[in-house]
């Protein structure tokens, strides 16, 4: 888990620390002195995973667990830079965590207390991604006064990696002796990943804009030697947030 | 002490002054719309020696004379006719239409020629007289040919000259009614609104809306809402831009491209306009020699860049001020800077970076029309033996970029004894 949360962090102040390295717009009454040179997006949201491989079926049919525990809260940064005033190249870093308890569906223990263990499922995808606006993001009068539109909705695409980790710890059962004994599985690593998305700004002022998004992203990745058998784990989701666009 | 010419003008005067003020009040009355000019003036930062640029009323109410005098002459005489009728004019060569009338709101004059004169040349000139919010009065002229353009402002002061100076006609109507004429002019100087700015840029050159913008002086209030208004109106960006310059002044300053930046070897549209401007100005002393009436200026003369940007102007007494191309200041009416409307640049970013170059020294930025002026590198066999500031030996002597930077008359450098 830590090294998830590290990758993230050190994702998020990569990302960051790309923001104060563009000089900042000051602004007028209702306008910046110049078209943005970008913007930088801090949104939070629901990642649902689509949980489609047969992992995920096999873990609720044994456990006290249905595909939505594998969703959660999500947060995503996008720093983002015009290309052209319709176009943006967007570096965009999200985390999904989620940390379930159960126990066993079918079976208690000899003391018929529950079989209790905890599964946690997380994706970080980092991606590069292609931004359209659909209509225009605001109006440059001058060269000193660039007023934004109150509405931009876009679309995207992009691709990156993602990392994961699918980890389960507590007390499991041998079906061949039905010994109840603790133990942990888990897997973790990089895969690729691709994401569509679309959104909308909608402007709160000259820098500030909320901005809404829905992004589905496609993903799997093959499982560690502690899960044997089985295909490949579906990291796919589609996810939504909302946050505030400041542009700079 | 008086001479007796002096007493006896002095005593001629007030005996006119005293039997006819109402006769001339009847006879010469300028339209209240002209009182905040009505009066005399003196360039901006001109010494009280300078001459004097007086606007009084004509017969007719729609008229105004404006008179630069001297020592109690008239050295300069022009008529400016705000009735907004198009009149024919053949002048130095050029022959075509001027016309004058009032803005809307009546607190500015719009001045317009079109003329065309020898070999076919389309002179365009617009111009505007203002009053800014200080009770000064802006004058501001442009002038268009051959697709270039230049820009000449006068602010001027009010100022009193005692009447015995002055010639005994404007004597009689220039002065005399000093509250009326500041409430005029407190008035005609009121913030513009956005209509006005409209008008301006549809009655105008862009550069001399610029210009005005910048002359006089104030902050204007205006949001993201008004902004889009002036340019739905057609205001364009240029416009927009010394509006927002001058209205931020924190975040933006202004900057005159200074003549001494023109040239060099880099040939830019200033350089074309000034090239067009020698043409013009050629041209025209050969047809008409000077003419005095550059003050009602570009609306009338022709030729009247010719004094703004090379010639001789025979009625710019004790002027001063740095300029190459003989428009620094002067005080008759029309006097004043040329310039090629105002840049806006961000703060912070008016001073343009030069270079270091090795085995040359220091430049100055390219865009400065100084290039190639790498100190050390005179021909200079003293300078040049030095290579003190070449930051290399190899300073050439006998570079073909000497000289550069000794020409300006500008502060120098030379080598330690």
């Amino acid at each position: 888990m830590s090294a998830i949360r590290s990758s993230f962090v050190i994702s998020a102040l990569a990302l960051a620390s790309l923001a104060p390295v563009v000089p900042a717009q000051d602004m007028g009454n209702g306008f910046l002195f110049g078209a943005p040179t970008g913007s930088f997006v801090v949104r939070g949201g629901w990642a649902m995973a689509r949980a489609g491989s047969d992992l995920f079926s096999f873990t609720t049919n044994q456990l006290t667990l249905n595909r939505g525990d594998f969703s959660s809260p999500s947060g995503d940064i996008d720093l983002a830079f015009n290309v052209t005033p319709q176009w943006q190249i967007v570096a965009s870093g999200s985390v999904a965590i989620t940390n379930r308890r159960s126990e066993f569906r079918h079976f208690e223990d000899n003391n018929n207390l529950p079989i209790e263990q905890t599964t946690s499922f997380s994706r970080v995808p980092l991606t590069l991604n292609v931004k359209r606006y659909l209509t225009s993001t605001g109006r440059s009068i001058g060269r000193f006064a660039w007023i934004p539109s109150r509405f931009a909705p876009y679309v995207g695409i992009g691709g990156g990696v993602m990392h994961y980790r699918f980890r389960q710890s507590g007390d499991w059962i041998d079906f061949k002796t039905m010994d109840v004994f603790p133990s942990e599985y888990e897997s973790d690593g990089w895969a690729p990943t691709a994401n569509v998305q679309t959104g909308v700004d909608y402007s709160l002022n000259a820098r500030f804009a909320l901005t809404g998004e829905a992004r589905y992203v496609w993903s799997n990745a093959p499982l560690s030697q502690d899960f044997q058998g089985f295909q490949k784990l579906d990291l796919s989701g589609f996810s939504t947030s909302i946050g505030v666009a400041v542009r700079f | 002490m008086l001479t007796l010419i002096q007493y006896s003008r002095r005593i001629a005067l007030g005996a006119v002054l005293a039997a006819i003020p109402v006769a001339a009040s009847s006879a010469q009355k300028a339209e209240a719309r002209w009182q905040p000019w009505i009066g005399c003036w003196r360039a901006d930062q001109s010494p009280t020696t300078a001459p004097a640029v007086c606007v009084s009323p004509t017969a007719s109410a729609s008229a105004v004379q404006i008179a630069t005098i001297d020592s109690g002459r008239i050295v300069m005489r022009d008529t400016i006719n705000a009735d907004g009728a198009s009149r024919h004019v053949a002048k130095g060569g050029c022959t075509g239409t001027e016309q004058a009338h009032f803005s809307a709101d009546a607190n500015r004059v719009y001045l317009r020629s079109d003329l065309t004169c020898a070999g076919g040349i389309k002179r365009v000139g617009t111009g505007l007289l203002s009053i800014a919010p200080d009770g000064d009065w802006i004058n501001v002229q442009g002038t268009s040919a051959g697709g270039n353009s230049a820009v000449r402002a006068t602010r001027f002061h009010e100022t009193k000259v005692p009447a015995s100076e002055l010639p005994i006609d404007i004597a009689m109507v220039a002065g005399g009614q000093d509250l009326s004429a500041n409430a005029a002019r407190t008035a005609a100087g009121a913030p513009l609104s956005s209509a006005a700015i409209v008008e301006a840029v549809k009655e105008l050159d862009t550069a001399v809306v610029q210009t005005w913008i910048v002359q006089r002086g104030t902050r204007f209030k205006f949001d993201a809402n008004g902004l889009v208004a002036l340019a739905d109106a057609g205001v364009p960006g240029s416009v927009t831009d010394v509006l927002i310059g001058v209205s931020y002044p924190d975040h933006f300053a202004l900057q005159e491209r200074s003549p001494r930046m023109v040239g060099g070897n880099e040939l830019t549209s200033l350089d074309s306009a000034r090239l067009a401007s020698q043409y013009l100005n050629s041209r025209c002393y050969g047809y008409g020699g000077y003419d005095p009436f550059f003050g009602s200026l570009s609306s009338i003369d022709p030729c009247s860049s010719r004094y703004g940007l090379y010639s001789y102007n025979p009625y710019r007494y004790n002027s001063y001020g740095y300029s190459p191309y003989g428009y620094g200041y002067g005080y008759g009416y029309g006097s004043g800077y040329v310039s090629y409307a105002p840049v806006v640049v961000v703060k912070g970013s008016e001073n343009p970076h030069g270079h270091v170059v090795n085995g040359h020294g220091y430049t100055r930025d390219s865009g400065s029309g100084s290039s190639g002026s790498y100190a050390g590198s005179s021909g200079s066999s003293r300078d040049s033996g030095s290579g003190g500031s070449g930051g290399g030996g190899s300073a050439s002597s006998g570079s073909s970029s000497s000289g550069s930077s000794s020409s300006s008359g500008g502060r120098t450098a030379h080598g330690k004894p």
